[in-house]
């Protein structure tokens, strides 16, 4: 079995090449004498890269620089160009003397191996859809979170990232779209080093290799779980060698994109004062008198009247971000290892307020760890161990994070402060010049004075996986164990108060109450300021929480090749596997049983067959029939490029047709209500009085929602047809798919029952979803002399539907959700603002709204925005 | 190998041994749990009893039910209560369905099934197992009346309803076919009869005295309630009198029980008042006062509108201590009776006025009511969260509730369901509409409508009625009602079942009052034009029930 291996430093490379391949010999001989340099896909030097006389042991190894000479016989020789963990080039000599030779990664070649469901296959054999990345990428890109690094990377696959928050930044994935009616039952099985555990655990520094299985080839053996696809993380192992060390370190700023830009204080006075007038008031009652409207216009007096940018006052313009990771790996024949350590630290947005004590900004520090360790127990006897942890540390005001945007940007007036004065923030500007009525909204109350919080998250995650090679009892045969363990524990510190000092400000002649108006010439000016808040103590509260699980895995596998044609594997597996949320009974344990069986054939390369099935049974499901599911699935490849027919054109290097069919089950739309089959339970629901002067109070018992003795897993029949080639001598790539689901059994609760059932109903298998859909990818990789490059495109679309969705028929068709795709909000449209022409005055003086217009149960006013009525579409 | 068959048979054996059933002990009840304690049948009785349709704010968004007649405004003009009066009424835009009352039937069938396997006897030398048993044995009877007065609340609003009396399944409730309301009546009727023979006159002196039970009184009640309703005339266009016969010996059975008799003093709140025959008990609570009590004794508490306040249409049903009518107009008080003193005219008129209405004037918490123009319970426009009508609500309002910080007070609330008054007004009414004449007497109805309608007043310390015509008693019976009843939730069902929406629901008046001098003067004027249709005698059906089973159709004219 052949390994990938992706160098990160090309230091490694020349260990292993001095080590193995060359030692010195190379000679000079008569004739012509070439040179030239080895470069790898991203134009850096292939150090030790052989180059050799084909059909001859003649050769020099590339220097450190990569660079080459070599002596051939005449023009018609033939270089061979070869590294390991690259694909051989060939080079004609011809008129040609100097040469930049291209090696391309292995990992692109088709006797590349990927990481499938439970194993590894060859790139060329692969009849299922399954996309991978390149674990390059996941270490440029400059985001915390390995889930945002996939978006715009593979076609298929997107992502959805709903904060910036540090730590919290996370995205949701999606694999082909949405399939099913909530987005809960639509996310995919996430595995690492072959257990389910949270995609954050691990750094991207220590992905090996990342695959994204699509179809239902790839996933039917997941059972009950594959539905939504399944993304596979392989996380680094050690080769045998010397030490190789490698360091990485990106430290950069993060800024935000936009803000929104707030109105000056003067066109907020002076709106304000139109949006009265429209609502009726006349100009001596108007909020902002003409005096303060002058003095915001003028900015006269930047304290009483200030115009205040919310953003400037509260954010940052940019804020650091780190992320470091050093890891060694190396080993004998007997031990291999890989060790890796990683920091990260993301800084907040939020500015500090002096007069507070402590640092309430948002920040997120996270520290991981792992070692993955490799046993050669006996000559047939593997033993892997991994264990590898995450410690994370995030900071956020008490206030939280969610609206940070629509809080303190859109309520906040500019007119209500103007900042930090004197040391001390300005939370009220006292201007008398202004009547009551408007409640000037401060934007820095949400975020300040309210405390912090930190959350302390540690993971552990511990797998041992012992494989026994059994080629003495025939060829080909494996057995193997797998077990995991995994805990997480979560520790909150809140600290909280509203503590911290504060100041009004006002004019000295309002804080005498002088009576003057602010146009007397004896009216004084003088700011007279007045602390208010307290010291700024801060309580202190905590509480926990914890999550463990574990998973056992044992399985025989079969690989053996009969007579240089018949490429024949098996596989059997069986495993079980428990998550404890033990903190609430709510959130009972998890478990699950599979029985896992995969066949697979193939002629000469050419033809393939994949045969697999997940017979699969979750908690969630009442106990005989609906328990476990078999999920069949089939696959055909077909390798044109091996034909003759196609070696004869010359220019098609790679060309391959696949087919697949099958079914696939999702058992998650009970997350929030499971052991859905067991009967309902009644509950206290209150009291009600009997008795003389009703002193007794009678506790009454009413019925939850019953049990559904039918709950089962959602089904999808999944078809996938996909081509792929690679032209040119490898140059351009083309891989594209199409695919058409039909899922059925979604789980969702019935909606057309009428109230005279008179019971909550449990949620029934009933909800039908269409999806379909293509995925491209194309790409070109060339050099120009020295210079490599590789540019690349995918498209994916996605389109669902709604097939049954038991929806009460709305009024209107088009206020239908069947029948469109899912996750559609039903909103009212905007039609136009009331205008002034829209109203009249009454004979008391009133104004009130033309009776020929749709009258709306409320009073509006002209700038009231007007909907449009239900008849329009 | 070894280690690998190991390994594997240790494996597979985990999953043979049902490594996916659930194995963890459950806090809830299951229903063999609520069913094996006395306790627990209680709560799931219990659990039937709270379903019961409110006789105060809280079915309609803190209004009672009479702002949707004419005997009151609701302050708050946006309330869903005004649904009923603004045209805004429909099937999209509900209000009171009452549809929740299908989870009390459900839950009655489901009491109903499991009561059948009841059996406490391992509690047999518990030393309450003698009062327990004595319960048990009216526990269904308790339940089926219950749910006959559901069906009779559900009828009453929807006419024809759907009558589920099992569980329904899911394809049973898609498919639901509706009753008529007369078959709805007679099942009503046939389950009270049988339930009425089998249920004790009272609970007091039984474990826990427990007041606020189905009695027999109150089986007899629905009973003779569902007979009335039915031979009204929006239930019996063409006038049966055979009806009407039934309602009256309906209600002449509860006379004739002698449990109950008429009680001169204050029946509201009053759990031991000798006349109440169901009443609907609650805990503290100083909710009603905060929305009804006049602004000043709030507070500051009440924060936004809200307020039940009586009409001028209402006051004017209230007759001078004489008898005489007396009504109001632009230009001041009208009425025949000589001994009355228009210059004060919340006094000398029906004691029953001051019980139900605050009137300017009136001595309430040590002060005085001031509704006229620049008094200080004066409200000049309905934002200013005081009265609309310049009435007050007095029936139902615990006087001594207060909001004090340093003084609050919460008060129990006891709303009356049933009283004996209403069996003697049924009987009156029914009994002119039979003979066509309230004095008329035969060997079942030996009691004459005059003298039905005559103990009443009398009760109330007014002087008998004087209309001896059919017609003129039917005016005076309908009256009686309203002011024996004003704000017991009794008018805004009347109008419908009398059929007299479109002469009376289309417009609320209230009372000016200017101070002139030492006195005031007083003009009416209008508070809200309404309105009104002949299919709002009815309720619409959700428009959500009518999508989900076809089989429901609308209402007529919805």
């Amino acid at each position: 079995m052949k390994q990938k291996v992706v160098h990160l430093t090309k230091l490694a490379a020349l260990l292993c090449l001095l080590l193995g391949m060359w030692g010195p010999g190379a000679y000079a001989q008569k004739g012509i004498t070439v040179k030239g340099s080895v470069v790898d896909g991203d134009g850096l030097p292939v150090i030790g890269a052989g180059v050799t006389l084909k059909g001859t042991t003649t050769g020099v190894a590339a220097d450190m620089d990569g660079k080459f000479s070599l002596t051939v016989p005449g023009e018609t020789a033939v270089l061979e160009v070869s590294a390991l963990g690259y694909m051989t080039e060939e080079v004609r000599v011809g008129k040609q003397r100097n040469f930049t030779v291209v090696l391309r990664d292995d990992s692109q070649s088709i006797e590349a191996t990927v990481v499938v469901a439970y194993g590894t296959q060859t790139k060329a054999t692969v009849t299922g859809a399954l996309t991978t990345i390149d674990s390059k990428v996941l270490v440029k890109a400059p985001v915390a979170d390995v889930t945002n690094v996939l978006a715009g990377q593979m076609p298929g696959v997107s992502t959805v990232q709903e904060s910036g928050q540090p730590g919290e930044d996370y995205a949701r994935i999606y694999i082909r779209g949405v399939s099913s009616l909530s987005d809960d039952a639509s996310s995919p099985l996430i595995l690492v080093d072959g257990v389910e555990r949270p995609m954050n655990t691990v750094d991207p520094n220590e992905i090996e290799s990342l695959s994204i299985l699509k179809d239902a080839a790839s996933t039917a053996v997941f059972g009950v779980r594959g539905a939504n696809g399944v993304i596979i993380i392989t996380t680094k192992r050690g080769d045998a060698g010397k030490p190789k060390i490698t360091i990485s370190s990106i430290t950069g700023v993060q800024v935000p994109m936009s803000y929104i830009t707030q109105s000056s204080s003067y066109d907020f006075a002076r709106y304000y004062n139109v949006y009265q007038q429209n609502d009726g008031k006349t100009d001596p009652s108007l909020y902002f008198t003409r005096e303060a409207i002058e003095a915001y216009r003028t900015g006269s007096d930047p304290i009483m009247f200030p115009n205040t940018q919310w953003n400037e006052l509260m954010f940052r313009k940019a804020f650091v971000q780190t992320k470091n990771n050093i890891n060694i790996s190396g080993g004998s024949d007997k031990v291999r290892y890989f060790v890796s350590m990683g920091y990260m630290f993301q800084n907040g947005l939020l500015k500090q307020i002096p007069s507070l004590p402590y640092d309430n900004n948002y920040s997120y520090n996270r520290y991981n760890y792992r070692a993955n360790l490799d046993f050669k127990l006996t000559e047939t006897t593997d033993m892997k161990f991994n264990i590898s942890g995450v410690v994370g540390d995030t900071r956020e005001p008490i206030a939280g994070a969610d609206n940070i945007w629509m809080r303190s940007m859109l309520w906040s007036h500019p007119t209500a402060s103007p900042g930090v004065v004197n040391g001390n923030p300005v939370t009220v500007v006292d201007t008398n010049a202004l009547p009551d009525g408007l409640t000037k909204w401060n934007g820095w109350e949400y975020y300040y004075w309210t405390g912090y919080q930190n959350k302390y998250k540690t993971t552990l995650g511990m797998d041992i996986t012992l494989t026994q090679r059994l080629d003495f009892l025939t060829q080909g045969l494996s057995v193997s164990v797998r077990g995991s363990y995994d805990t997480t524990m979560q520790l909150n510190k809140k600290r909280t108060g509203s503590g911290g000092y504060k100041q009004t400000v006002r004019y000295a002649s309002w804080a005498n109450d002088s009576g003057l108006a602010m146009s007397d010439p004896a009216f004084d000016r003088t700011y007279v300021t007045e602390i208010s808040g307290s010291e700024p103590t801060l309580s202190y509260s905590e509480s926990t929480d914890d999550d463990k699980s574990w998973y056992i895995e044992a399985r025989v596998d079969y690989n053996r090749k009969f007579g240089g044609k018949h490429q024949v594997t098996g596989l059997f597996l069986y495993n079980q596997s428990r998550d404890y949320y033990p903190k609430y009974y709510a959130w009972l344990p998890n478990g699950y049983v599979g029985f896992v069986g995969r066949a697979t054939y193939a002629y000469a390369d050419k033809y393939m067959i994949d045969l697999s099935a997940g017979y699969n049974g979750s908690e969630n499901f009442a106990p005989g029939k609906t328990r476990f599911g078999l999920f069949p699935s089939v696959s055909l490849g077909w390798v044109a490029s091996e034909e003759k027919f196609i070696k004869k054109l010359g220019w098609i290097d790679f060309l391959k047709l696949r087919a697949s069919v099958g079914l696939v089950g999702n058992d998650k739309g009970t997350n929030k209500s499971r052991f859905m089959y067991m009967d309902g339970v009644w509950t206290d629901a209150g009291v009600y009085y009997f008795g003389v002067n009703n002193t007794a109070g009678v506790p009454r018992y009413a019925l939850g929602t019953p049990g559904n003795k039918g709950v089962t897993w959602e089904t999808a029949l999944k078809y996938n047809l996909g081509l792929d080639f690679d032209l040119l001598n490898y140059r351009l790539h083309f891989s594209g798919d199409i695919f058409k689901e039909h899922r059925t059994g979604i789980l969702i609760s019935p909606n057309t029952l009428p109230g005279v059932i008179a019971t909550s109903v449990p949620n029934m298998n009933l909800g039908v979803v269409d999806n379909h859909g293509y995925e491209i990818e194309l790409g070109w990789k060339d050099h120009v002399g020295n210079f490599t490059y590789d540019i690349g495109a995918n498209v994916t679309f996605a389109r669902n539907k709604i097939i049954f969705m038991d929806e009460v028929k709305p009024e209107y068709d088009y206020q239908a959700h069947t029948g469109g795709p899912t996750g559609r909000y039903s909103l009212y449209q905007f039609d136009r603002l009331y205008q002034k022409s829209d109203f009249y005055t009454d004979e008391n003086g009133v104004q009130r709204l033309n009776p020929d217009l749709p009258q709306p149960t409320t009073t509006v006013y002209p700038g009231d925005c007007h909907v449009q009525g239900p008849q329009r579409r | 190998m070894k280690k690998f068959v190991y390994l594997l048979s240790v494996a597979l054996l985990a999953a043979s041994c049902n490594f996916l059933d659930f194995d963890e002990s459950s806090s809830d009840y299951t229903r063999t749990d609520m069913y094996t304690t006395y306790s627990n049948v209680q709560k799931m009785l219990t659990n039937i009893y709270s379903y019961m349709p409110g006789k105060d704010i809280y079915d309609v968004s803190y209004a009672l039910r009479d702002c949707g007649s004419d005997d009151a405004e609701y302050a708050d003009p946006d309330a869903s209560v005004q649904r009923f009066t603004n045209g805004n009424w429909s099937p999209l835009n509900t209000v009171d369905t009452k549809w929740d009352l299908y989870n009390a039937l459900r839950s009655v069938s489901e009491f109903l099934e499991s009561m059948k396997t009841v059996d406490l006897s391992m509690f047999q030398y518990n030393s309450n197992y003698q009062r327990w048993m004595e319960h048990l044995q009216y526990y269904p009877y308790e339940a089926r009346t219950l749910r006959a007065y559901y069906l009779f609340e559900l009828a009453r609003r929807y006419g024809d309803i759907p009558m589920p009396l099992t569980m329904l399944s899911v394809e049973e409730a898609n498919s639901m076919e509706k009753t008529q309301f007369d078959d709805v009546i007679a099942f009503i009727v046939s389950e009270c009869t049988e339930c009425a023979a089998n249920l004790p006159q009272t609970y007091v002196g039984m474990l826990d005295d427990e007041i606020g039970r189905v009695t027999k009184g109150f089986a007899l009640a629905v009973k003779a309630k569902a007979l009335l309703y039915a031979a009204s005339p929006q239930h019996n266009p063409t006038g049966d009198r055979a009806k009407w016969l039934e309602a009256a010996k309906a209600a002449k059975e509860i006379i004739d029980l002698g449990q109950y008799r008429l009680d001169p003093g204050e029946k509201a709140n009053n759990y031991a008042s000798p006349e109440v025959i169901m009443f609907i008990l609650r805990s503290e609570s100083s909710t009603y006062e905060l929305v009804n009590f006049p602004l000043r004794f709030t507070e500051g508490q009440r924060q936004g509108m809200a307020g039940t306040y009586p009409t001028q249409n209402l006051v004017d049903a209230f007759q001078t201590l004489g008898g005489y009518d007396i009504t109001l107009t632009a230009g001041g008080w009208q009425t025949d009776d000589p001994a009355f003193d228009v210059t004060k005219p919340y006094e000398g008129r029906d004691p029953r006025f001051a019980r139900a209405i605050l009137a300017n004037g009136m001595a309430f918490k040590g002060a005085t009511i001031e509704t006229y123009v620049g008094g200080r319970d004066y409200s000049a426009t309905r934002s200013d969260l005081g009265t609309c009508t310049g009435y007050y609500l007095r029936r139902y309002i615990q006087e001594s509730t207060s909001f004090v910080p340093e003084n609050i007070i919460r008060n129990k609330h006891q709303w009356i369901v049933y009283r004996y008054a209403e069996a003697l007004l049924s009987y009156a009414e029914a009994a002119n509409e039979y003979f066509q004449d309230p004095t008329a007497t035969d060997a079942t109805l030996t009691l004459s409508a005059a003298e039905a309608l005559n103990q009443v007043r009398v009760n109330a310390g007014m002087p008998d009625v004087q209309a001896i015509t059919y017609m003129a008693f039917q005016t005076a019976v309908r009256r009686e009602w309203r002011v024996e009843f004003a704000f017991e939730d009794h008018r805004f069902w009347d109008v419908r079942r009398w059929n007299i929406g479109q002469s009376t629901q289309g417009q609320v008046d209230g009372v000016k009052i200017q101070r002139s001098g030492d006195g005031f003067t007083y003009s009416r004027f209008t508070v809200e034009n309404r309105t009104w249709a002949a299919k709002m005698n009815l309720y619409p059906i959700p428009q959500s029930e009518t999508f989900a089973n076809p089989n429901l159709g609308q209402n007529t004219g919805w």
